[in-house]
C-alpha cells in the first residue's frame, strides 16, 4: 500500500484528535480525552511548540500518527519521548505503524539525543515483544505516578 | 531548621550535579551520569529545557527538584518531576516535603491538569507518601527506553 510519512500541519489536528480518541478507547479510557483540536493547533505549532507530530497519509487521508516531545534526563540530557503512536484500526498490519516508529527514532537521531522513551501497558504483550525486538528495553520495576488537578488543589489547600 | 526553597541559578549547577550523582550512586548507577555542569547550565538556562528548584540552607544547596513540561494527548500540558533529591545527611528535616510542595505549586501556577513522575516499584515508603498526598500509582504502565545503540540499530 502506498502511504507517506510527513510532519503534521495544523489542518491535520482534527484527524489526529480522532486517532487520539480511538487509542483512548483501545486503552479502555473512552472519557479521558479532554483536549480539543483547537488545543492541539495552539500547543503544537508556532514559536514554542509543545510537541512534534508525524502523520501517515494514505490516499489523502490521515490513517496514523505519532506525537513526541523532548524531555530532560539528569543522566543523559535531552531525550525524545514518544507520547502516542496510533494507526486507525482498519489500517493495521500494513506497515504504517512501523514506518511511524522508524520516523520517530530517526527524529531522535537527527536531534542527537541519547534516548527515545515511551510507556507501554502491562497487558500489551504484543507491543512489548515488538519493542524488545527493535532494541528497546521494557522496565517492569518503575511505576508511573500521577497527581491530577483535583488532587493538586486539595494537596495545596491542605498544606498551605 | 531554617531553609529557603528557591529557583535555582546557573551558579547552583555544580551542587545540583553533585546531588544527581548522589542519587545515581544510591541507585547503583554512578556510571550512568553522562551529563556535565556545562550541560545543565546550557539546557536549563540558555535553552530553558527544564526548571530547577533548590533547598538552600545557609547558602548551601542541600536538596533539589528538577521539572519540565510534557504534553498529554488527553490532558494537554503537564509538569513532569524528573528528580527530587535531598542530601543524605539532611533527610528528615522537611526539605523533601517543601520541595515536593513547591513542584505541585509550580504545576498549579502553570495551570496544568497533572503533575507526574516515576517511582521504583520497591520503594514502598515513597509510594505511600505519594498516595497520602493524593497521587495515583499506575502499576500497569511500564517505562520503555531505547538507548543510542537501539536508535542506531533502527537507522541503518
Amino acid at each position: 500500500m502506498e502511504f507517506t510519512i510527513r510532519k503534521a500541519s495544523q489542518e491535520d489536528m482534527t484527524a489526529v484528535l480522532e486517532l487520539i480518541q480511538e487509542l483512548a478507547e483501545f486503552e479502555k479510557e473512552p472519557d479521558a480525552v479532554i483536549i480539543s483540536a483547537e488545543d492541539l493547533k495552539r500547543d503544537g505549532f508556532g514559536e514554542n511548540p509543545s510537541f512534534t507530530c508525524f502523520v501517515a497519509e494514505a490516499a489523502g487521508k490521515i490513517e496514523g500518527m505519532a506525537l513526541c516531545y523532548f524531555r530532560y534526563s539528569t543522566w543523559k540530557g535531552k531525550t525524545v519521548h514518544l507520547e502516542d503512536l496510533v494507526v486507525r484500526e482498519n489500517m493495521r498490519g500494513k506497515g504504517l505503524g512501523n514506518a511511524l516508529y522508524k520516523r520517530v527514532i530517526q527524529f531522535a537521531k537527527e536531534e542527537g539525543v541519547k534516548r527515545t522513551e515511551w510507556v507501554v501497558l502491562e497487558w500489551n504483550t504484543h507491543a512489548r515483544d515488538f519493542y524488545n525486538r527493535s532494541g528497546a528495553t521494557v522496565f517492569t520495576d518503575w511505576c508511573t505516578v500521577q497527581m491530577e488537578e483535583e488532587a493538586m488543589d486539595k494537596f495545596l489547600a491542605k498544606s498551605r | 531548621m531554617e531553609y529557603v526553597i528557591r529557583e535555582a541559578k546557573r551558579k547552583d549547577m555544580p551542587a545540583v550535579l553533585e546531588l544527581i550523582k548522589e542519587l545515581a550512586s544510591y541507585e547503583g548507577a554512578t556510571d550512568e551520569v553522562e551529563i556535565h555542569v556545562s550541560d545543565l547550565e546550557h539546557e536549563g538556562f540558555d535553552e530553558a529545557n527544564f526548571k530547577c528548584f533548590v533547598a538552600d540552607v545557609k547558602g548551601k544547596i542541600e536538596g533539589m527538584a528538577l521539572v519540565y513540561f510534557r504534553f498529554s494527548t488527553w490532558k494537554g500540558r503537564t509538569v513532569h518531576l524528573e528528580d527530587l533529591i535531598v542530601r543524605e545527611s539532611m533527610r528528615g528535616t522537611g526539605l523533601g516535603g517543601a520541595l515536593y510542595k513547591r513542584v505541585v505549586k509550580y504545576g498549579h501556577e502553570n495551570s496544568v491538569r497533572r503533575v507526574e513522575w516515576v517511582v521504583s516499584e520497591g520503594n514502598k515508603n515513597a509510594q505511600e507518601f505519594y498516595e497520602n498526598t493524593g497521587a495515583d500509582i499506575k502499576k500497569n504502565w511500564y517505562t520503555v527506553h531505547m538507548d543510542e545503540t537501539g536508535i542506531q540499530k533502527n537507522i541503518d
